[in-house]
């Protein structure tokens, strides 16, 4: 699956933004045209590859955010879209009347949500979360991201229980950008999030929400006995680093935003999904013979050994190796 | 394969600026009345008859074939249907013409023949072609282009040759665009004016000229050679030097004795078209001779001999003598009183090889690969 | 030769006339489609297509069920927004309606290749409209090679399919703009060589009827090969690359100057390397 940004505007400013890099430097009118989701279509099909998410910066914002998904869904793929379900009562009318007529089977959101208390937004963004929630719930899964070792979950199960939010909470590590300054988790602090996530375990349990795992958790900070219970909750856990692929608007291609300040691309350049996968596989392999994990005993590990573990993440191997 | 020039008729309905039909036969005939039609095509029977593997090559020219109306070329199909019984299947027929007189009435007659395509030509700048001046040129090419339309229609084909004159030295490459649009087959064959004797300073040019005005087209061509197939001389230099063929026009194959003859409204038999234009190389009325005592013409043999004679004399040292062997004799007669020389236009073959050909392509002549 | 489709208005008491004759009708409203479509049929005429001629935006044209085996060539000046077009797609694909659009407005190079993706035909109509060229050529590249299987953006396909280098290759009839393929009739049957013929009340003939063998018609003759009078008038086309694929259509009769003569030369280049890159991947022309 790769990831189309439809924009790289944004309307929020979370302290941990992973896509910081890329605002950043957006040009206002970099919004994708009609021309590049064709292109990116046939790419897709002719990569035999059927799901597509749909990024930003927000997503909605871009004008024709509704016709642009609906023309995906109309080429027969699966559509996610990651949003901060912060939008225009325009958009978000629009959203209800064409987009729910598909079956969450077709077309889904994934929220991302900020703790209100401890990631305080302007006034009015969260109502306009709410409006959103309650309009799209069935459709949503939630989605948070953990920059701080004293994370707080409780609003998220709540959210679950009141908007009917799908029963699942994809929980993202966030990370170093290359050569930025973000907030994110430090390899040394990573064992204390996973215990405190592992905390929450009786209130998973209790809505029987799916604990969802992103990329870049290190295998050997789970106990045995924390593994068990996530792949109780949740099936084969995955303790890899990417290649996702995102492609810009303009059809530049990256692997994974954190990466997005080296090695880009052009779409234009590959033949199919599949090459690009291979290219930034061995550009991963490149930078891991110099630093294999983010511990020093990645290097001798047998889990990275047999793949099952990928040694953190690679932005984390660039922020060691960058002074 | 015997190529037969078959002026009928030298009447024509336009006067173009470089047509000197300055026959020395009888110039009160000016169309060939049809007993002398009708022996032409008994003689033809008779050699045919003689040489079971010949054929021939009837091209109707003129002045203007089409001013002999639809029927007499009725009647010259009847000739051949009653003498060439046996022979028949080895003649075939072609048109030159301006096919401004084109009309429907031609058009069965002319599918019974076998007549596919015919070759004319077209001029874009004035005075050249048509009753003379702009007004007599644009009512030529109006009555021309409605031709083309029926012509198309009626699913014939067309190419033309076009005569390179002097005004036309200033642009070659608006020529050619021109043209390669004019003509949907792109199968235009650029050749120089010649004159004998008169050489009008105005329209004549010389060989370096033509060939400066090939040069000019021809890396044009070369680069987009798939999308002008038909262009000539390229298509054909291209067609001896790339792929080996050794197909060769009259003037590079140094046989032309073997290969051309003409006849005239009065039955008079020439060397070729030109020749007879020029009242050169004349050898006899077909009233008086077979065609194979005309093949025996000492002139003829006489042009067989110059082709030796040239290989190990003045084209001698010539690396480009299997493609050229000399040139036209006519050209060499009409320019020193004699058949025994080279041809003056030596150079549009060399000089153009030389100079344009080799750089643009990057293949030198003779090369190894291809045959 | 075979006689041209008749392009004629719906008007029961002509088409009555029509017994034998190819036609394509025009009407201008949706209602009357499927009507049009059986009176040629009931008249004995060959009904090659409706022609309805809109100016609501394709979005706001409500496609009616009982278009299913009428051929609709739907001219109309635009897509509308997308949204509201999505819910008809199917019925565009499965009716497989022709949709013809303007290239002078931009808005619709993108919306034939959204149509063209999506798989519903349809077709650039050149006008006094200078279309913008770099756009245009974008379009063309992606109708000629676009590496997904798509329905055909018209005059492209036709081009890429047709072209010859050793021939012309006139594609107005893709739009019925072609006399050797259409000729347009007024209500009373008189005939002319085109629509804007017809609209500027020249005609070739005061009757059909009076045309057996088109050929035998002098303004028919004449029309025909109109453009070819372009030569005598040192005409800025004549010296075009892009002159065979194009004989005055992209640039309507070169008074667009160069853009036009620059995307034609480009687009016959790209024609070349399709063709022969078709011609390398199958050699012997064997159709799949
Ligand atoms: S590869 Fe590194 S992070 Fe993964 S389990 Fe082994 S030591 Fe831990
Ligand atoms: S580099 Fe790897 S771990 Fe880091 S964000 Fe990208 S995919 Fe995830
Ligand atoms: S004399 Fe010259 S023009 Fe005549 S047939 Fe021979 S080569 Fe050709
Ligand atoms: S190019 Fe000149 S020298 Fe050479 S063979 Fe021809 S006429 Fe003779
Ligand atoms: S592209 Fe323009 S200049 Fe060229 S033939 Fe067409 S209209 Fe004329």
């Amino acid at each position: 699956m790769a990831n189309l940004l439809l924009t790289t505007r944004c309307v929020r400013s979370c302290p941990y933004c992973f896509a910081k890099n890329e605002m950043a430097e957006s040009d206002p009118s970099d919004i994708l045209s009609w021309e590049n989701v064709i292109y990116v279509a046939d790419f897709l099909v002719r990569s035999n590859d059927h799901h597509i998410a749909l990024l930003g910066g927000e997503p909605t914002l871009h004008p024709q955010f509704v016709d642009m998904t609906l023309y995906l869904l109309e080429r027969g793929f699966h559509v996610t879209v990651f949003t901060s379900g912060i939008m225009s009562d325009e958009r978000l009318e629009q959203l209800g009347s064409y987009l729910s007529t598909f079956p969450p089977e077709r077309i889904q959101f994934v929220c991302n949500l900020n703790n209100p208390d401890q990631t305080p937004a302007p006034k009015g963004e969260t109502e306009k979360v709410f409006r959103f929630l309650t309009a799209l719930g069935p459709w949503t899964t939630p989605g948070f991201n953990i920059y701080r070792t004293d994370f707080s979950l409780d609003f998220i199960f709540d959210y679950i229980a009141r908007f009917g939010l799908q029963g699942q909470v994809r929980l993202g590590l966030s990370s170093p950008i290359a050569n930025q300054d973000n907030l994110y988790i430090k390899k040394e602090d990573m064992k204390k999030v996973i215990d405190r996530l592992y905390g929450y375990r009786n209130r998973f349990e209790k809505l029987r929400a799916r604990p969802s795992l992103d990329c870049g958790f290190p295998l050997c900070y789970f106990t045995d006995e924390q593994l068990g219970w996530f792949y109780r909750m949740a099936g084969p856990m995955n303790f890899g680093c990417g290649p996702a692929i995102d492609i810009k608007p303009n059809m530049d291609v990256y692997s994974c935003f954190p990466l997005s300040n080296i090695h880009k691309r052009s779409l234009f350049e590959f033949n199919s999904i599949q090459e690009v996968v291979a290219f930034y596989l061995t550009l991963h392999d490149r930078i891991r013979q110099d630093s294999p994990g983010v511990f020093e005993e990645c290097a001798a590990c047998i889990f990275r050994n047999e793949g099952r573990c990928a040694g953190g993440g690679v932005c984390h191997s660039i922020e060691a190796s960058c002074p | 394969m015997k190529t037969i020039i078959f002026k009928a008729t030298d009447l024509c309905n336009s006067n173009c600026i470089y047509c000197h039909a300055v026959r020395k036969g009888d110039q009160s005939i000016k169309t060939m009345p049809l007993d002398i039609l009708e022996e032409f095509f008994a003689k033809a029977n008779a050699f045919l008859m003689e040489q079971p593997e010949e054929t021939l090559k009837i091209i109707w020219h003129g002045g203007e074939p089409l001013m002999l109306g639809p029927d007499y070329f009725r009647r010259a199909l009847e000739f051949k249907q009653t003498h060439c019984k046996d022979t028949g299947s080895r003649i075939s027929f072609d048109m030159q013409s301006n096919l401004t007189l084109f009309s429907r009435e031609y058009v069965d007659v002319l599918r019974e023949m076998g007549i596919k395509s015919f070759g004319t030509s077209f001029e874009l700048l004035p005075g050249i072609r048509g009753g003379g001046g702009k007004e007599g040129s644009d009512r030529y090419n109006r009555q021309f282009i409605e031709a083309l339309s029926l012509l198309e229609q009626e699913g014939f084909s067309w190419g033309i040759i076009y005569v390179v004159t002097k005004p036309a030295l200033k642009e070659p490459l608006r020529f050619f665009r021109t043209l390669a649009n004019f003509v949907p087959s792109a199968s235009v064959m650029f050749n120089p004016v010649t004159f004998y004797k008169d050489k009008t300073a105005n329209v004549a040019i010389t060989p370096e000229e033509f060939v400066d005005f090939l040069g000019g087209i021809f890396p044009e061509w070369w680069h987009h050679r798939d999308r002008y197939p038909g262009v000539d001389p390229f298509k054909s230099l291209v067609e001896n030097i790339l792929e080996g063929s050794d197909s060769l026009i009259c003037v590079d194959s140094g046989k032309c004795a073997d290969t051309h003859l003409s006849i005239g409204p009065d039955g008079m038999i020439w060397q070729c078209g030109r020749s007879s234009d020029w009242g050169l190389m004349r050898y006899g009325s077909i009233v008086d001779y077979s065609l194979s005592d005309i093949m025996n013409h000492p002139e003829k043999e006489l042009l067989r001999k110059r082709t030796a004679l040239l290989r190990d004399g003045e084209c001698g040292a010539c690396r480009f003598w299997d493609i050229c062997h000399g040139g036209c004799p006519l050209d060499a007669l009409a320019e020193t009183g004699s058949v025994m020389h080279k041809s003056p236009w030596c150079w549009t073959k060399k000089g153009f090889i030389e100079k344009y050909f080799e750089p643009v392509t990057g293949i030198r002549y003779p090369c190894t690969h291809g045959g | 030769m075979r006689h041209p489709a008749l392009v004629c208005p719906h008007v029961p008491s002509l088409l009555e006339q029509m017994n034998g004759y190819d036609i394509a009708v025009r009407v201008d409203r949706l209602e009357h489609v499927s009507r049009a479509a059986e009176d040629v049929r009931s008249a004995g005429g060959v009904l090659t297509r409706v022609i309805l001629e809109t100016d609501q935006p394709l979005s706001t044209v409500p496609i009616p069920e009982d278009w299913a085996g009428i051929p609709v060539a739907l001219f109309t000046p635009g897509l509308g927004t997308y949204r509201d077009l999505s819910r008809q797609i199917q019925k565009l694909r499965d009716l497989k309606i022709h949709v013809c659009l303007p290239a002078g407005n931009s808005e619709n190079l993108v919306s034939s290749r959204i149509l063209a993706s999506l798989g519903v035909t349809c077709c650039l109509v050149f006008d006094e409209r200078e279309p913008r060229w770099a756009a245009l050529s974008d379009l063309m590249t992606y109708a000629v090679f676009g590496p997904v299987p798509h329905a055909p953006v018209e005059p492209f396909h036709h081009i890429a399919e047709h072209y010859s280098p050793g021939a012309y290759l006139d594609w107005g009839s893709v739009y019925f703009d072609d006399p050797k393929e259409y000729l347009h009739l007024d209500s009373r049957g008189r005939a002319a060589l085109s629509r804007r013929d017809l609209l500027s009340g020249s005609f070739i003939a005061e009757h059909i009827s009076s045309i057996n063998d088109p050929l035998e018609n002098e303004g028919y003759v004449k029309g025909l090969n109109a453009w070819r009078r372009l030569f005598l008038d040192d005409h800025p086309c004549i010296l075009c690359e892009g002159w065979k694929i194009c004989l005055g259509r992209f640039g309507f009769n070169g008074s667009h100057k160069a853009g036009c003569s620059r995307f034609a030369a480009d687009m016959l280049s790209e024609i070349e390397q399709y063709q022969s890159q078709r011609q390398e991947e199958n050699p012997e022309g064997k159709t799949a």
